[in-house]
């Protein structure tokens, strides 16, 4: 409770200093923080493991992502018993798919490698965007889907095209449309956000919603516990050794 | 203050669904519709009318389209696909034009030039500067009709703008104009009168200042066409278009038509006109248009100037001419003589061409655009390629049968009439479409008793009775009697199926028509129901200098016929000439109640009537007058058989009416089509919403609700049919339910459809439409979208047992979301690969009956139900289906057991093999043997030799995995081979289980020898333990499925 009151207090703070009308990118980036739990609560989350399930053609596969600072990922997921993995360790990115039978790690490189970077952004781009490397631009007040939005625009060196919508109303990210250039092709991801809940003081999204702009379906993930500061060994990040053995180990 | 609102609901302190402020008022619109998306379903295979075309230089080009009324689509693979990039715009498109020195900006002129009587109109001139990904109307917003835009070569920000402007009216923006700053401002150089547009203008490339142009003074109206008049000139500027002079030396005397202009790019002295006079011919000038003379007139240089006046001349070759017409047709002399005859086309392409592009760089490569979609040549027009990726068919009508899946039918602008399926496993693609009628085609009527047979029509009423099944058919077009006039038929004649007599077919001239025998027989069932004002019968006489009498002009003739549900003695009438005709005794007596319609002026074209389904003295009616210039938006209901009508059109809507239609279920429900697009009223009419799920602002020509599936169909001219399935939750979401914070909504019954597929490679260039898939749809509307909070959708069985888990939706207004009817896969231990038979990937059907669906949002519940019911076209008995899921059944509880014991023998080894690792001498040994028996029964059970699924290992997993997944791929019974086999793994299940409880009985002794050593004892895994540790499956059902899925997982 003490905690909430907190961010009551941030929240309140902002409120009276800025006029609703006029918000700049600033007014809406502390909004956002805020509204998260505050740059301090986020700041403390050094290592974080989301768990759930990615649903596509119905059915549900067991997802966990786990992240460490400053910028390690590891997404598996499991089908048929069979887990498959993608890695991020600061340095190298990496996959193993076992699925058709080959065990071994393969090394991610180009647009892959990019994406998997993207993904090990700890916070999200609007935190600390300028200290990251991001480029934001605030494109106005708009909608999305019928809601009114906070329109950014968010760069990165070339690798990062994307439009984030902020929600007017609890400013929180709904919306996060991606371009890439994947395989000589320019794909739009659409990711709608949603089921922000606390842990610790912080607001997570437990609901990701992916699909590529203009077709029907994607996928969605959904989050089922989030763990904060889990203990998370630096290993499990590294590529593994090429092995004949067996897949990649699931995390514990 | 909304922060701190926020923030309370976050600290507790407010329940999140708290109104503060109290229910508002929820006003309709396009997102309320947001969990629809409406399915386009083509067909792509005969294209549609294309008026544009412009591509880069280079390969591959970047290329554009412009479609009559369908949009703009671009290529970046030289025409294998094509991406929509002006959805959210007008879709009528004249011209198209890059700016070749930048080749990411381009210019759209919207507003179709080929004046026909079925065309479009535009709204300005567009510009995007980022290659068609977003586009700003840069004005000329009355332009209405553009024929051309040229941007010049050296000055990217001057670009001239060929507006032929209004057709069916005079207006003053028209001409052509000039901008010199990129689109901000627009200075109309060349301009003649209210009644003369710019029909086309062609610039020399090596002095941009030189410019050509043809002035063009016609009119269309409702019954007439006139091309031609003294407005009417080539002109030349020579100062980038501060001055102009008209050009005479060597042209025709007289009044001239419609003209062509073109500069030869590699000689820009030679300048080629094709000029419509007296008599229309190719002219030529060598000398910057100085002097002319006349090379041809062969018959495709003269035919239908107002539809073909176009020259193109061959960027490296100034003696090679193209002259697209009623066919292709080239000279390589310079204009004197072209290839072809009127006897021998030439070419394999569609009739009626509008638009081609050479490739600058590759005189080679020739786009053309026909009435039937684009054509494709690398070898300089030699042979061509049909690119049937563009699904821009332009329908006037859709109909439907009731077959399963229903088939939708309907006519086309000069692509016949087509049938296809509504939907299909996979999708539907270009070769489900069949061609079951010629001409121009228009109506269809389903024989309501023998649906076999289907009426089609072509042009001018020619009905035509067709067997689906053979191919047969029989010409049933009536004559006039001899006590009659001539019989009158509009372009687009109704033909109408009685919704509640059989066998009644109605069809509509000046006079209503009926059959009762198939049309083997007509009878006369009104008198005249048109003014019948003989000057408007002059269709002989137009088409201006070129005579032009397609039936494109016949007038005063029935249009629209509606009978009523209630009443088949009620039937409304409208007529081209702005009659409202009522009979409300089958046909004896009529009452014209237009003049009770006030606001609409005289005489315009009634474009449909449609009789209440809930009422017998309800009526709808639109009127369309955009044929005189009025492009206001008419609808009209009357509630006492016709003598009092209240408009329902509101400022919320735009375009001139084509259809309304009443909801077959809820009376307060509307649908509207007009030029701009889709509409949708939830409260009789008060208020409307344009719906844009998946559907651009295209023309709606038709709707049908189809009285079974609940979808509604939607024919547009441009952009094919589209399917919009299952409406039935926009019956429930009345305006009370708007208000709510939450309303669960009904859908349709889902049937657990046989499950079907095929499996096809045919690459990318063909057209396919979404897949509606295997699942049912489950719908809610939220006033405000979900952001905080948990949210999900659950499933229970008649025993009140949660069977499915889903994710749920969380935009404001409707959501769908998808439950594949399908219990949680089944569990599979890992082995050397995934297993793909059958059904192997997902779970045991649901089987059919009523499932209670609760949505959970933060602490709220909200209930409602969805009904499973058996695909109608099953064959197998209740006994069978019984044994199917009994073994389907058996088998997914065996493949858990068995995962249990392989997980078993698995983790006992390992720790066995962990152990021994840390021990030595004979202790080590001891290890190490119960790990290597343990590892020897484990190699039994799933394959484990590499190569992955290329191995052929098979072990008790491939086994087990297979036979489910065939078992569980049809709904019938099983083999009596699948039978058996299930027996037989059982059987071996329970010797491996026995040899596993035989071993493990060494894990005392074992763990005694650990406990000596001080290690950790080893432990066999419980049922409990197992069960934590969830282990899913992928759901896909197909290889291809996987396949997309681990796209997904790594690309997006």
């Amino acid at each position: 409770m003490k905690r909430n009151l907190i961010v009551l207090a941030v929240a309140l703070s902002i409120a009276v200093t800025s006029s609703a009308a006029e918000l700049t990118l600033d007014d809406i980036l502390a909004r956002n923080a805020a509204a998260r739990g505050g740059l301090e609560k986020l700041h403390a989350v050094q290592t974080l493991r989301l768990t759930g399930t990615m649903s596509m053609h119905g059915s549900d596969v067991p997802l966990t992502i786990t992240k460490k600072r400053p910028e390690k990922v590891r997404i598996d997921f499991t089908l048929q018993g069979m887990t498959g993995s993608r890695a991020y360790d600061g340095t190298t990115g990496w996959a193993v798919m076992p699925f058709m039978g080959k065990k071994d790690p393969e090394v991610l490189s180009g647009e892959l490698l990019d994406q998997i970077r993207e993904e090990a952004d700890f916070d999200g781009a609007i935190v600390d965007a300028a200290k990251k490397g991001y480029k934001l631009e605030l494109l106005g007040k708009s909608e999305i889907e019928g809601t009114p939005a906070y329109k950014l625009h968010v760069s990165k060196e070339g690798t990062v095209d994307r439009t984030l919508y902020i929600d007017a109303d609890s400013f929180l990210e709904v919306r996060a449309d991606s371009r890439r250039h994947m395989h000589g092709e320019d794909v739009e991801t659409q990711t709608s956000i949603g089921n922000y809940q606390e842990v610790n003081g912080v607001l997570f999204a437990y609901s990701l919603e992916v699909k590529r702009a203009g077709q029907p379906g994607g996928q969605r993930i959904n989050i089922t516990k989030v763990e904060v500061n889990p203990v998370v060994a630096d290993a499990l990040f590294a590529i593994p050794a090429k092995t004949a053995e067996a897949p990649a180990a699931k995390p514990q | 203050m909304k922060k701190s609102v926020v923030a309370l609901c976050l600290a507790g302190l407010l329940p999140l669904s708290t109104p503060l402020f109290g229910d508002e008022p929820v006003k309709l619109d396009s997102s309320t519709f947001g969990g629809f998306r409406a399915r386009a379903i083509g067909p792509a295979v005969m294209g549609g009318r294309i008026a544009a075309i412009d591509g880069t230089a280079g390969s591959p080009s970047t290329i554009y389209i412009g479609a009559a009324s369908g949009g703009v689509w671009k290529s970046t693979d030289d025409g294998t696909t094509f991406k929509p990039v002006f959805d959210d715009h007008i879709q009528s498109i004249g011209a198209i034009a890059i700016d070749d020195a930048n080749p990411s900006t381009v210019w759209v002129g919207s507003g179709e030039s080929w004046v026909r009587n079925s065309v479009s109109v535009g709204d300005g001139v567009y510009k995007s500067t980022d290659a068609g990904a977003t586009w700003t109307n840069v004005g000329l917003g009355d332009s209405e009709h553009i024929a051309r835009i040229v941007v010049n070569p050296k000055k990217s920000d001057t670009v001239y703008v060929c507006a032929t402007g209004h057709a069916w009216n005079s207006n003053e923006e028209r001409g052509l104009f000039r901008t010199t700053d990129g689109g901000k401002t627009w200075k109309k150089v060349l301009y003649v009168d209210t009644n003369t547009g710019c029909a086309d203008v062609t610039l020399d490339p090596g002095d941009p200042n030189i410019l050509y142009a043809g002035m063009w003074q016609f009119r269309r109206q409702p019954d007439f066409f006139s091309s031609g008049g003294p407005g009417s000139g080539l002109y030349r500027s020579k100062d980038g278009g501060d001055t102009w002079e008209k050009l005479k030396t060597g042209l025709p005397e007289g009044n001239l038509g419609r003209i062509a202009v073109a500069v030869a790019p590699s000689r820009p002295s030679t300048v080629y006109a094709v000029v419509e006079a007296k008599k229309t011919a190719l002219f030529r000038s060598d000398d910057l248009g100085e002097h002319w003379r006349e090379m041809n007139d062969s018959f495709n240089v003269q035919v239908r100037p107002f539809y073909f006046a176009n020259i193109i001349v061959d960027p490296k070759d100034h003696n090679r001419v193209y002259k697209p017409g009623y066919s292709l047709t080239f000279s390589d002399d310079g204009g004197k003589t072209f290839s072809g005859s009127i006897l021998s086309f030439g070419n394999a392409m569609h009739p009626d061409l509008h638009a081609l592009w050479i490739n600058p760089s590759d005189p080679n490569e020739i786009l053309v655009g026909t009435d039937g979609g684009v054509y494709q040549s690398r070898d300089k027009a030699q042979r061509w390629r049909h690119l049937e990726v563009l699904p821009v068919s332009q329908f006037y009508h859709v109909a439907y049968d009731l077959d399963t899946p229903y088939h939708v039918y309907g006519g086309l602008q000069d692509n016949g009439t087509w049938t296809g399926p509504s939907q299909y496993p996979g999708g539907v693609t270009n070769h489900h479409w069949r061609p079951i009628g010629g001409g121009d085609g228009f109506a269809v009527a389903i024989d309501s008793v023998e649906p076999d047979y289907v009426y089609v029509e072509s042009q001018g009423g020619r009905i035509v009775r067709v067997r689906r099944s053979t191919g047969e058919n029989k010409e049933i077009y009536p004559y006039a009697r001899k006590d009659e006039q001539k019989l009158r038929f509009n372009w687009n004649t109704p033909i109408y199926s009685s919704p509640t007599q059989k066998g009644v077919v109605y069809l509509g001239s000046q006079y209503l028509m009926r059959s009762r025998d198939r049309g083997d027989s007509w009878e006369r069932i009104s008198p005249d129901l048109t003014t019948n004002d003989q000057s408007h019968q002059k269709q002989l006489e137009s088409g201006g200098l070129s005579i032009d009498n397609s039936s494109a002009e016949n007038y005063t003739t029935i249009i629209t016929i509606s009978e009523s549900m209630k009443d088949p003695n009620t039937i409304w009438v409208g007529t081209d000439d702005g009659n409202v005709q009522v009979t409300r005794d089958g046909g004896k007596s009529w009452t014209n109640v237009v003049a009770n319609v006030k606001g609409v002026p005289a005489k315009t074209w009634v474009s449909r009537v449609d009789a209440s389904h809930a009422d017998a003295n309800t009526a709808y009616v639109t009127f369309d007058g955009h044929r005189t210039g009025d492009m206001k938006t008419y609808v009209y209901r009357t509630r006492d058989g016709g003598k009092t009508w209240e408009p329902l059109a509101t400022g919320d809507v735009k375009g001139y009416a084509q259809v309304v239609r009443e909801d077959l279920v809820n009376p307060n429900l509307l649908f509207l089509g007009t030029e701009a697009g889709l509409w949708i009223s939830l409260d009789a009419g008060a208020s409307w919403a344009q719906f844009r799920e998946n559907f651009p602002a295209v023309p709606v020509f038709d709707l049908q609700l189809h009285p079974r599936d609940a979808d509604l169909l939607v024919a547009t001219h441009g952009r094919g049919i589209y399917v919009i399935d299952d409406i039935t939750p926009l019956r429930a979401l009345t305006p009370d339910a708007l208000a709510k914070d939450v309303v669960m909504l009904p859908s349709r019954a889902a049937a657990l459809k046989i499950p079907a597929f095929e499996s096809r490679s045919e690459g990318d260039a063909v057209f396919s439409s979404d897949d509606v898939g295997d699942v049912a749809s489950i719908a809610y509307y939220f006033k405000k979208r979900h952001i905080v909070g948990d949210s999900k959708i659950e499933i229970y069985d008649a025993d009140g047992k949660l069977i499915s888990t889903l994710p749920a939706g969380k935009r404001r207004g409707i959501n769908h979301v998808e439950w594949p009817m399908r219990l949680k896969a089944p569990k599979m231990p890992a082995g050397s690969s995934v297993i793909f038979s059958g059904g192997s990937f997902t779970g045991p059907r649901a089987p059919a009956g009523k499932y209670t669906v609760k949505l959970i949002k933060g602490k709220e519940t909200y209930t409602s139900t969805i009904d499973l019911v058996p695909d109608t076209r099953a064959t197998y008995s209740a006994e069978d289906r019984a044994l199917q899921q009994k073994s389907v059944r058996r088998l997914y509880d065996m493949l858990a057991d068995f995962t249990f014991l392989t997980e078993r023998v698995k983790t006992l080894r390992d720790q066995a093999n962990a152990r021994a690792a840390k021990l030595s001498g004979a202790d080590k040994k001891k290890l190490t043997d119960f790990a290597n028996k343990l590892d020897e029964q484990y190699k039994t059970l799933v394959a484990t030799r590499e190569g992955g699924w290329l191995s052929g290992e098979e072990q008790l997993r491939e086994r087990m995995g297979s036979v489910y997944g065939a078992v569980n791929s049809f709904d019938g019974r099983p083999t009596d081979s699948q039978l058996a086999e299930a027996d037989a793994l059982a059987a071996e299940l329970a010797k491996k289980q026995s040899a596993f409880d035989a071993a493990a009985k060494d894990v005392d002794a074992v763990n005694k020898t650990l406990a000596a050593k001080k290690l950790d004892p080893i432990k066999v895994l419980t049922r409990e333990e197992w069960e934590k540790a969830d282990s899913g499956v992928i759901g896909a059902t197909t290889k291809s499925q996987f396949r997309a899925f681990m796209a997904r997982f790594f690309f997006e």
